[in-house]
């Protein structure tokens, strides 16, 4: 009897054992398979990747060498802007004409401490000491230390005093040496 | 049949096994040495051979540097563009060319039956159908993907300032490289190294995105930034025109230089090519592409007394108050010579012989005082003989003829001392005033002021060659410099106290001979001017010549104005302050500006 029993609880046992083998062996098929499968497939997803990657990659460089080439056409075209021959052509344009000669003046009042004055401009002695003798007079206030100081005279020169320059005098009949 | 049976069965003979082993194993041999020689002996021929089938590689061009003025604008920059190009073998399908045609036309502002025509009578090989299409342009015509149409990238060089120094910058060719001017000499410099690109390509030739690739960079060319200041440029060739201009001289030259550096502010040359009108097949040899301020020689005049001047002060054998005696005419082996105006002085200063420009003066000075060595050894030493090194092409080195020649005689001695029968350049003659100028140094003069690269600067520095004469000696021939200047009506410059000489030369011909004998078209003159200011500290050096003039006028009455007009404005521009007062009409004492 207890043979029997063991008998059929083995039998049992036989039944389970076969059915979880087999199953098993199917999930181990499937990841196999799978696995397969995925190793296949694996490839195709990284050329793809590579692909699509290189594609961009090219495009980047593509807008990269646009980029650049605009930059020079940019560049050549403010250079274009930027031209002395154009600037001239704007300023008669608007209007302008090209400046006489430069005139330079003699100043008769001292320039502010600390501000420079070339040396050609500097105000004679004479003019200076003119000037200090009106600074006694009346001497300027803090407020007053802007240049022009407010006693000092308009700094528009009246017309007959604006400064001109004499070109060179007719051309003599004899010239000098070669 | 028991034999037949029986021969049927019998074993093979045993070299007949040995035969067929040895067969095979010459064959077997055979082929392992022929895979060893494919495979192992010829590897790189073949493996390179298969890359070849499915690689492919292009060259990429590198940005050719910019050349620019002294204030960093641009005066030659290059731009990114396209050469359109036809398979002529592609276009052969007449349909396929008549598609492509009228694809192309509006791209390229023609109509399809122009751009057919353009592909002439060939039938194979490609076509270049538009040159220089503007960069988006090209690319959306590389984007159609058309069959058989070729988009070549390439750049082009423009010039903001048009003409602008169109002989000191030269040109560049189709194939972006300099071919005269800077754009030759520092040609290495602004071209750079081109980088390349290999891939891996389909059977239709384009690139594969995901195969093998391999690119190295290009690494653009320098930038080059002259001493050149545009504006002083642009005065001094407008000064030179009207100067040409106004005495129908067939040309003429302009420089201006810092004398105490060498450096090159202006230059202009007339004639010359301009950049804008750049025509190659009218001038097939290339003559005209030329710098003729550094290429061309001539004989330069009385401006070259200031080196005989300087020779016997530094050599202590005159100084500015030694006397000789002017005679009318001097006879020096048979020939005679006598003053520009035929005059003549009695006892004569050296300052009066450069003031008065006499040429007895320094005939005197080189025949009897300082003698022929020590003459030339001075002609030498100022540079003339030699290139001035400046680095620019055709730098030339004039023609000094000396005792140690065989065709010398004391003749040339005479003539030598008052610039004529010697040949220099324009830019020999102003590098040899500027060692006077700067206290006795010969620079090297250059134009080239820093070569940028990569984040780098190279700045030029100032070289000097040697010293010529003595510091005191300079400022002796500058002080008489000074009076000479001041003696001359039209030379002064307003504001400024400045030094100069003027120098009017006969030109040499082959074709007249005058009744005296020499072999110089004495109707036909080379005046020029040379000066520089202020005096005290000099900033400029400004060189003025006119070629072959027709005039009875002498350069200091026609160049000298020039040089006067020239350098005020000049020194206005650079804000230079004057350094004496202006003529009494022009000062104010007005209290304000």
């Amino acid at each position: 009897m207890a043979l029997a029993q063991r008998r059929a609880t083995s039998g049992e046992q036989a039944g389970e054992t076969p059915l979880l083998r087999r199953a098993g062996v199917l999930l181990a098929l499937l990841l196999a398979g799978g696995m397969i499968l995925g190793a296949m497939f694996l490839p195709v997803l990284q050329n793809s990747d590579a692909t699509s990657t290189g594609y961009q990659i090219e495009h980047a460089q593509q807008q990269l060498d646009d980029l650049r080439a605009k930059t020079y056409t940019l560049q050549a075209q403010i250079a274009d802007l930027g031209s002395e021959t154009r600037i001239r052509q704007e300023a008669a344009r608007l209007g302008m004409v090209p400046a006489g000669r430069a005139s330079a003046v003699t100043v008769n009042v001292p320039a502010p401490a600390g501000v420079f004055l070339p040396h050609g401009l500097a105000p004679t002695l004479t003019a200076v000491a003119g000037a200090a003798e009106s600074s006694v007079a009346a001497p300027p206030t803090p407020a007053d230390q802007s240049y022009p100081p407010a006693g000092a005279p308009s700094a528009t020169p009246a017309p007959t005093a604006v400064p001109t320059i004499v070109p060179p005098g007719p051309v003599p009949s004899v010239g000098p040496p070669p | 049949m028991a034999t037949i049976s029986r021969r049927a069965h019998a074993q093979p003979a045993p070299w007949r096994a040995a035969a067929v082993a040895l067969a095979l194993l010459l064959a077997g041999g055979g082929l392992v040495a022929r895979l060893v020689f494919l495979q192992i002996v010829q590897h790189k021929g073949y493996s390179s051979e298969a890359a070849g089938e499915h690689l492919d590689q292009t060259t990429v061009p590198a940005h050719r540097g910019a050349i620019l003025d002294a204030n960093g604008f641009p005066l030659a920059v290059s731009i990114a563009t396209y050469d359109i190009g036809v398979d002529r073998h592609i276009w052969q399908d007449a349909a396929a060319a008549q598609r492509g045609a009228q694809a192309l036309a509006p791209l390229l502002n023609r109509t399809p039956e122009q751009i057919l025509s353009l592909l002439g009578d060939a039938t194979t090989g490609p076509a270049t159908i538009a040159q220089d299409v503007d960069y988006d342009t090209g690319r959306r015509i590389a984007a159609l993907g058309l069959p058989g149409v070729l988009a070549q990238p390439r750049e082009k060089r423009v010039n903001p300032e048009g003409d602008l120094a169109s002989p000191l910058l030269g040109f560049v060719g189709r194939d972006g490289g300099g071919l005269t001017g800077l754009e030759l000499d520092e040609n290495s410099l602004l071209t750079g190294l081109p980088g390349s690109s290999e891939y891996e390509r389909d059977a239709l030739g384009n690139p594969i995105a995901a195969g093998v690739r391999k690119s190295v960079a290009p690494q653009p060319g320098s930038d080059v930034e002259l001493t050149i200041d545009r504006n002083i440029q642009q005065m001094c060739e407008q000064e030179l025109k009207a100067g040409i201009d106004k005495t129908h001289a067939t040309g003429g030259t302009c420089i201006v230089m810092d004398p105490n550096t060498g450096a090159i502010l202006a230059m202009d040359d007339e004639p010359s090519f301009k950049l804008s009108t750049l025509d190659l097949s009218a001038d097939p040899q290339g003559e005209g592409f030329k710098d003729g301020a550094v290429t061309d020689i001539y004989e330069p005049g009385s401006v070259f007394k200031l080196f005989t001047m300087s020779a016997g002060i530094d050599s202590g054998k005159v100084n500015p108050n030694t006397t000789y005696i002017d005679t009318c005419q001097v006879v020096v082996s048979q020939r005679i010579f006598h003053n520009w105006d035929y005059s003549c002085n009695g006892p004569t200063t050296m300052t009066t012989v450069l003031v008065r420009s006499l040429n007895l003066g320094t005939l005197w000075l080189t025949t009897k005082v300082l003698g022929p060595d020590l003459f030339y050894q001075y002609v030498r030493a100022f540079g003339f003989g030699e290139p001035t090194g400046s680095g620019l092409s055709g730098d030339a080195s004039g023609i000094v003829r000396s005792n140690a020649d065989t065709a010398w005689s004391l003749a040339d001695l005479a003539s030598n001392s008052f610039g004529q029968g010697i040949s220099v350049s324009a830019l020999q003659m102003i590098t040899g005033v500027a060692a006077i100028v700067n206290g006795g140094n010969l620079m090297q003069p250059y134009v080239v002021k820093d070569v940028r690269s990569n984040g780098t600067t190279r700045v030029t520095q100032p070289t000097v060659r040697r010293r010529v004469i003595s510091s005191e000696s300079a400022a002796t021939i500058r002080d008489m410099m000074k009076l000479v200047l001041q003696a001359n009506t039209f030379a002064p410059v307003p504001g400024y106290t400045a030094g100069g000489k003027s120098g009017t030369a006969y030109v040499p011909t082959v074709k007249t001979k005058t009744s005296a004998g020499d072999a110089y078209a004495q109707e036909v003159t080379i005046p020029s001017y040379i000066g520089f200011a202020p005096f005290d500290h000099p900033r400029v050096l400004i060189y003025v010549k006119l070629d072959n003039l027709k005039s009875a006028d002498f350069g200091g009455v026609l160049t000298a104005p020039m040089f006067s007009h020239l350098a005020s404005e000049i020194l206005t521009y650079l804000d230079v302050p004057p350094d004496r007062p202006l003529p009494a009409a022009t000062e104010t004492n007005a209290a304000g500006r």
